[in-house]
């Protein structure tokens, strides 16, 4: 009897955890037969840029919700990084990104102390970061958005090499999501991650450093937001101070639409790049079919509210980490 | 007589799936009358009282009040009916005064149109606070600004205010160790509004560890042990020394503990403690752990057996005094910290601290070993798959794959699992809190030859029995705390154990 029980719930379950399997061909296909030159390669190329930047956002954004915490400042952060590349990259060189990537990761040990170490709750610790980057990115931009001058865009070259068909950014991405992938499935702390968020108190008592997990996921989540806001600037050549607006929003959703439990220790990072690919064809598809710009967020604000619904809590991981 | 019986309990028991907890108890309890209730932790005294106080139902058996068969569904349900309980934990909410917290959830009775009247509630809260003979609380005092002794009195005033009815027919007021925060001096006063309510055709039941008390207050006396009535008492008939008899559980033979294995106490010594304390758990807390034997630690809940041992697994900072592993001293701010120098626990709590249900055996097994299933600094999958069938074998945990999850499985073979997550981490010292907790008897004896093996290899072992029986059964040696300090030190080689009975006189 009770083993009858078992099998339904499971079932139920990865019907659920599994719904963008199915989902994301019927959405490409429904926006195709609207308009046919959605899935020109044209276009596909466009949404896989587009994927880019988001998924490495997201995929970083992963490990945070993982632990059943948040982190609403990467959007914030993005949007610093991206002004700050923007409007120095010509003067300092390339390895300016260097610079970037390690302010991201003083942003993400920044929210990872006030987490892990004052024991704020990760929703206003991150919620103060965010206003914080965001000031940053305005006062350094003035509030106005600027484009790498011409003649300075040498420096950034490098961007515009194409492999396979496919810009180098892309595979750059590539790169990244796999290092991604290796840190959650083959080192001790990403292993740790996930025993953590299901119940934090049983893995401390296991002897699992929790301050040290706790530091790299906000680590991670604060160097992939650095990396995407420079990701813009190279891509867009430019300085957009709020490219960051609706990025946060955008990762969470991507993680919750790929599956990840927002209660923590369920999910992976492969499944926020199906989540993040189903949320950037939708909006590029209502793009592409012409839908008006206010009803995009509206359908938008709709998908995310649907995925939190498939995604909510019933299985066992309800010991929420703050 | 009959028409005395206020309450009366018949053939009731209690069962946790396999586990039998209570088992056809039958008491009655009269009007005007102060009945103690006595028993080792674990005799069922705390889920009886929930049955009672209506926190819980029972399994089988009936409950009849005031003639009428009394079937609460809650807390609230039992007070309505005449029946309350003050809790042994403080149930009070600190930043609520003190008028608010005796009427908590029965603001109804100050409402008009949808109003509160404060003042008829503070008035009011003051009555039931003279009432208990408690004159120097204002009730709008808020609770945390109170003592701990004089919020065990609110408490009281709310409980006795909450079960009294209006036509002044009896009521049952249920005392969880009320005595434990309060000075003599309040006890005192406690004791005279017992015998006050009492007077006024009320029945009390008073539990309490401390034998002394019981006696002093008490008309007639139950004794519970092992989850069944073990005699009834008048107060003529009671001396602490036929209580003692009464109240220890059946004493099982060495060999169930396999004590032919247990290991003689060698002369190394792997840890020591000097002088531990923690302000308000225990003080002056001394010891010496040998290489590979059992140290048991007894005493009653609330001993400070429980503080110590969180303190050493490093669930918890000592606020005074040394610890020293193998000579070098130790401090150990985390179980993480405690882990790298090889102390780990199997915490009491199996579902909240000892494993992640939602996670597979094998992931809750390399837990505390992600170090052991690195292969070149990589975490193996192929390493976790072979170490965990072979512990799924060599434990006979009994699951159809690894991949299983942890809620699949029953409370033995989960606990087996928790048992190889720290064994695999190959300790020098293993804390064991309540290992046997909520498992069926075969696992049981399973996990005892797992306790017999370990430490003949070598570990040394901290233990906290599910039962006196169990911990004097599988210990080398067994230290007693009373009241946050060692009341006594008992070997136990294989032939000559202690007597529960001995053992329980130290720990009262």
């Amino acid at each position: 009897m009770s083993t009858v029980k078992t099998e339904k719930r499971i079932d139920f379950d990865t019907l659920s955890k599994n719904i963008f399997v199915i989902s994301i061909p019927i959405v490409f296909i429904i926006f195709t037969f609207i308009n046919p030159n959605f899935a020109s390669w044209y276009n596909v190329k466009n949404i896989i840029s587009s994927i880019c930047p988001v998924l490495i956002l997201s995929a970083g954004l992963t490990f945070v919700l993982l632990l059943g915490g948040i982190d609403l400042s990467t959007g914030a952060l993005c949007s610093a990084t991206c002004v700050l590349t923007g409007l120095h990259i010509a003067q300092y060189g390339n390895k300016f990104i260097l610079l970037m990537l390690a302010l991201g990761v003083v942003a993400g040990l920044a929210n990872g102390f006030l987490v892990t170490i004052l024991k704020m709750p990760s929703f206003i610790a991150t919620l103060c970061t965010q206003s914080i980057w965001s000031c940053v990115a305005l006062v350094c931009s003035d509030g106005s958005s600027a484009t790498i001058p011409q003649q300075d865009r040498g420096v950034i070259a490098w961007t515009n090499v194409e492999f396979l068909g496919l810009p180098v950014l892309f595979w750059y991405t590539v790169v990244v999501f796999a290092l991604l992938i290796f840190f959650e499935k083959k080192t001790a702390t990403g292993k740790a991650i996930f025993a953590m968020g299901s119940n934090a108190e049983a893995a401390r008592m296991s002897g699992v450093n929790v301050v040290a997990v706790q530091m790299t996921a906000f680590l991670l989540c604060g160097v992939a937001s650095a990396a995407t806001g420079v990701y813009y600037a190279l891509t867009i050549k430019g300085s957009v101070p709020s490219i960051g607006d609706n990025l946060g929003l955008m990762g969470i959703a991507s993680v919750a639409v790929g599956g990840t439990s927002l209660a923590g220790g369920n999910g992976s990072v492969v499944r926020t790049l199906f989540g993040c690919a189903m949320i950037v064809m939708i909006r590029q598809g209502m793009n592409v079919i012409g839908t008006d710009a206010f009803w995009q967020d509206i359908i938008y604000g709709l998908i995310v509210v649907l995925a939190l619904v498939f995604n909510s809590d019933r299985s066992l991981t309800n010991r929420i980490v703050k | 007589m009959e028409n005395n019986v206020i309450f009366r309990v018949s053939g009731v028991g209690k069962v946790y799936g396999n586990n039998r907890v209570l088992e056809n108890i039958g008491m009655e309890f009269h009007k005007s009358e102060i009945i103690g209730l006595i028993g080792e932790n674990g005799a069922g005294k705390s889920t009886l009282l929930k049955i009672i106080c209506g926190a819980t139902g029972q399994s089988e058996g009936a409950l009849e009040f005031a003639g009428k068969p009394y079937e609460p569904k809650s807390i609230i349900q039992a007070n309505q009916n005449g029946v309350g309980m003050v809790f042994q934990e403080q149930s009070m909410v600190g930043n609520l005064s003190v008028a608010q917290n005796i009427y908590l959830g029965r603001e109804k009775l100050f409402r008009k149109y949808g109003v509160i009247n404060w003042n008829a509630m503070n008035a009011r809260a003051k009555e039931a606070l003279v009432r208990i003979g408690v004159n120097n609380i204002n009730p709008k005092t808020k609770i945390r600004e109170l003592n701990f002794a004089s919020r065990q009195m609110v408490e009281i005033a709310k409980v006795f205010d909450a079960v009294a009815k209006e036509d002044g027919s009896p009521s049952l007021v249920l005392l969880d160790e009320p005595t434990t925060v309060l000075t003599d001096a309040e006890i005192d006063k406690l004791f005279r509004q017992m015998r006050r309510m009492a007077e006024a055709g009320n029945a009390v039941v008073f539990i309490s560890h401390r034998l002394d008390e019981v006696i002093e207050i008490s008309d007639r006396i139950y004794v519970m042990k092992d989850g069944r009535n073990s005699g009834m008492l008048l107060k003529k008939d009671v001396s602490e020394a036929i209580l003692y008899e009464r109240m220890v559980g059946r004493t099982t033979t060495g060999e169930y503990y396999q004590t032919q294995n247990q290991t003689k106490v060698k002369e190394e010594v792997v840890f020591e403690c000097r002088n531990l304390s923690k302000f308000g758990m225990f003080k002056d807390y001394s010891f010496k752990l040998h290489k590979g034997e059992v140290l048991g630690f007894a005493g009653v809940e609330g001993s400070g057996k429980e503080d110590v041992c969180a303190l050493i697994c490093g669930d918890d900072d000592a606020d005074s005094g040394e610890m020293y592993l193998e000579g070098e001293k130790v401090r150990f701010p985390s179980p993480h910290a405690a882990l790298k120098k090889g102390i780990i626990s199997v915490p009491k709590e199996r579902r909240d601290e000892g494993m992640v249900e939602a996670l597979s055996i094998y992931d809750n097994m390399i837990m505390s070993n992600y170090e052991k299933v690195k292969v070149h600094g990589i975490i193996s999958k192929k390493k976790i798959r072979n170490d965990a069938n072979e512990w799924l074998k060599m434990m006979g945990i009994k699951a159809r794959r690894i991949d299983d999850k942890m809620n699949e499985l029953s409370g033995g073979n989960a606990q087996k699992v928790v048992f190889v997550r720290a064994i695999y981490a190959d300790p020098k010292i293993l804390i064991l809190n309540h290992p046997t907790r909520g498992v069926d008897v075969g696992a049981k004896e399973e996990i005892y030859s797992i306790i017999r093996d370990i430490t003949q290899s070598g570990v040394s072992v901290i233990l906290i029995g599910d039962t006196l029986d169990e911990c004097i059964g599988l210990s080398s040696r067994l230290i007693v705390m009373k009241d946050g300090l060692v009341s006594a030190e008992f070997d136990c080689p294989p032939d000559s154990k202690p007597s529960q009975v001995d053992v329980v006189k130290k720990m009262m």
